[in-house]
């Protein structure tokens, strides 16, 4: 289940313009093949952050090259960043982040707003996403009528939705009790048996130490790269 | 490398995309647009207000007409008053351009309903002795009974004002007599209200061989109604004065009725400068309220831009949607300023018995004005907007 890269970082670094000026990332080389299923771990200030932020092409990095899904972001435009975003990105946040103004299929449909679609065509890729996730059944409500757990699954459908090269989830379970936690990490193992890609980020041990592949962040270095022996589900996938 | 398909909203998408804000927060939203309202109401209820008393004044100045003038005796350099030549009719009818004279000429008497009323209670009614043309010069028309007539204006018979017939409780002139100082006159017609001369409305009208024979009236006009073919007014007036009185000019008063009207439109329309100055003002504070609602929002909803921008959004749609959102609240606003204002001229004009008038005009610049005005006001804020960083906007600060 592996194929070309997805991302591909080589020799990282960013700096914030200060004063003082603050280095956060240097010399971060990794990458990241279809399907693959990456967890990256470390405490806070390791520098996790600004990795998602240029993982994500929601920055630039000061030196180094990243390509995302045979993009070169390091130094295209603003516009050029947002079409990457648009195209080849997924993103999940902490906080779900959904629109309180709109029901769970139209919140889904905004990932596909700025793709230029239909809002036919949008509202049908949208029920196609929600089913994936299992709350088809939900998709008349509002965010306010969803617990913590379907909020999240509904966020999922809506970085699913435009079918991206790379689902980029920023401490998914960080808002969410156990249960719905788990609920919400089987549904990201289940999307990586179907074959996605998946970077997920977090600072919760047990978290990463149930993914096939985690990248350890230290003082903006990465201080490992560990991949687990395959489980004998994914074998049999 | 390869290019990527840049990021694409559609049209269709905006309105939808405008009203989000507007949508999630109502109550702000409408109480935002009330300021534009207010402002937009003020104009258009100045604006339709001035236009249906211009209209009325128009439609006055129409019935006058403007080609009418008005002869009337003046005072003399040391104030003494002067009267009229008796032929200033005649000789006014012998000037070109002009349609028609007819001099009214007061007749000191007192019309009475019978002899049981006091010969003081004069009722405040004038009797005039009148050419028969009159009724024409004056656009005066018959309520009941007819006019005067080269025989009954030799007859004691009165043609009464309908102010006049009012007093005197006569409804209509079927063998109705009054008392003109003691002489029985019969009653053979009643007018309608002059629209254009008031005065006459509280007259008795006599012919003027019959004054003379009766009250020795010296036929001295008080009045001399002239019509005159549209064109030459000016020409006609300045000749009017040598023509009657060729030896004192000074002596003769030449008006216009028609200018009284035309002044009183002139008063309007500084009145209505002023207070479109006002609404002017009411409207730049509810631009800068949308402003400030934009500015707010935009802090609140930094989550919103970076998810937006996450979800492949560039600056320019972030820009737009803000912009859009601004300028909607605006024509909001500004639809309800122009049903306000036309609800306050509907009012005024119902109140005041004058007909409706709002030009489509107002109501479209209205509505682009308010428009415009919304536009600017989220002009910053929406640049704000689209400046966030979005791996800032992303994370709650």
């Amino acid at each position: 289940m592996t194929g070309s890269d997805v991302l591909r970082l080589d020799a990282v670094g960013k700096e914030y313009p200060g004063p003082p000026v603050t280095r956060a990332l240097s010399e971060v080389t990794f990458s990241v093949r279809t399907g693959e299923y990456v967890g990256v771990v470390g405490p806070s200030g390791s520098g996790k952050s600004t990795l998602l932020n240029l993982v994500g092409a929601l920055d630039r990095p000061s030196e180094g090259r990243i390509v995302i899904d045979g993009h070169d972001t390091s130094t295209v435009s603003d516009r050029q960043l947002s079409a990457v975003r648009c195209r080849s990105i997924g993103f999940v946040f902490q906080s779900f982040n959904l629109v309180d103004g709109l029901d769970a299929v139209d919140n889904v449909a905004l990932g596909l707003l700025y793709a230029g679609e239909s809002t036919a065509s949008r509202r049908r890729r949208a029920m196609t996403a929600l089913e994936r996730v299992g709350l088809s059944h939900r998709s008349d409500h509002r965010p306010s009528r969803l617990s913590g757990g379907e909020r999240q699954r509904v966020a999922i459908a809506r970085a699913l939705v435009s079918d991206p090269a790379l689902l980029l989830a920023d401490e998914p379970t960080g808002n969410l009790d156990t249960q719905n936690g788990d609920a919400v990490l089987e549904l990201f193992d289940e999307l990586h048996r179907e074959g996605a890609t998946i970077v997920l980020i977090t600072h919760d041990p047990q978290v990463a130490g149930r993914l096939p592949r985690t990248v350890a962040i230290r003082d903006g270095h990465v201080c490992s790269d560990v991949t687990a022996a395959p489980t004998a589900a994914e074998v049999s996938a | 490398m390869t290019a990527v398909a840049a990021s694409r909203l559609r049209p269709a998408d905006l309105p939808a995309l405008a009203t989000v804000g507007i949508r999630t927060r109502r109550m702000r939203s409408a109480l935002t647009a009330l300021g534009i309202a207010i402002g937009i109401g003020a104009l258009v209820a100045v604006l339709g207000i001035a236009s249906s008393t211009k209209a009325e004044l128009d439609a006055r100045l129409a019935a006058l007409g403007t080609n009418r003038l008005e002869v009337a005796p003046g005072q003399s350099l040391v104030g003494e008053n002067v009267t009229l030549p008796p032929t200033a009719a005649a000789r006014i009818r012998r000037l070109p351009a002009v349609t028609g004279a007819a001099a009214a000429s007061r007749v000191e008497a007192v019309v009475r309903r019978n002899p049981l009323v006091p010969r003081t209670n004069t009722s405040g009614i004038s009797v005039n002795a009148t050419d028969l043309q009159l009724l024409d010069t004056v656009g005066a028309t018959v309520a009941s009974g007819r006019w005067l007539d080269p025989a009954t204006a030799r007859l004691p018979a009165v043609v009464l004002g309908s102010t006049a017939a009012r007093r005197l409780g006569i409804g209509s002139p079927a063998g109705r007599q009054v008392l003109i100082d003691d002489q029985p006159f019969t009653v053979i017609g009643i007018l309608a209200p002059v629209p254009l001369y008031a005065s006459l409305d509280s007259g008795a009208f006599i012919g003027f061989p019959v004054a003379a024979e009766r009250f020795a009236a010296n036929g001295n006009p008080n009045s001399v109604f002239i019509t005159v073919q549209p064109a030459s007014i000016d020409t006609v007036r300045g000749l009017l004065a040598a023509t009657v009185n060729p030896i004192r000019p000074a002596d003769v008063k030449v008006s216009r009725p028609s200018d009284a009207v035309a002044a009183q439109r002139t008063v309007s329309s500084t009145l209505t400068a002023l207070l479109l100055g006002l609404g002017g003002v009411a409207l730049l504070v509810g631009g800068i309220g949308v402003a400030n609602v934009m500015v707010i929002g935009v802090m609140e909803r930094r989550t919103e831009i970076g998810v937006r921008r996450a979800l492949g959004a560039t600056r320019r749609h972030i820009r737009l949607q803000f912009l859009s959102e601004a300028s909607l609240l605006g024509l909001g606003g500004g639809l309800m300023g122009v049903a306000l204002g036309a609800a306050v001229t509907g009012g005024y004009t119902v109140v005041r018995h004058v007909t409706f008038s709002l030009p489509p005009s107002v109501v479209l610049a209205g509505g682009a004005t308010a428009l415009l005005i919304g536009a600017a006001a989220g002009l910053s804020p929406a640049a704000r907007a689209a400046r966030l960083a979005p791996a800032d906007a992303i994370r709650p600060v």
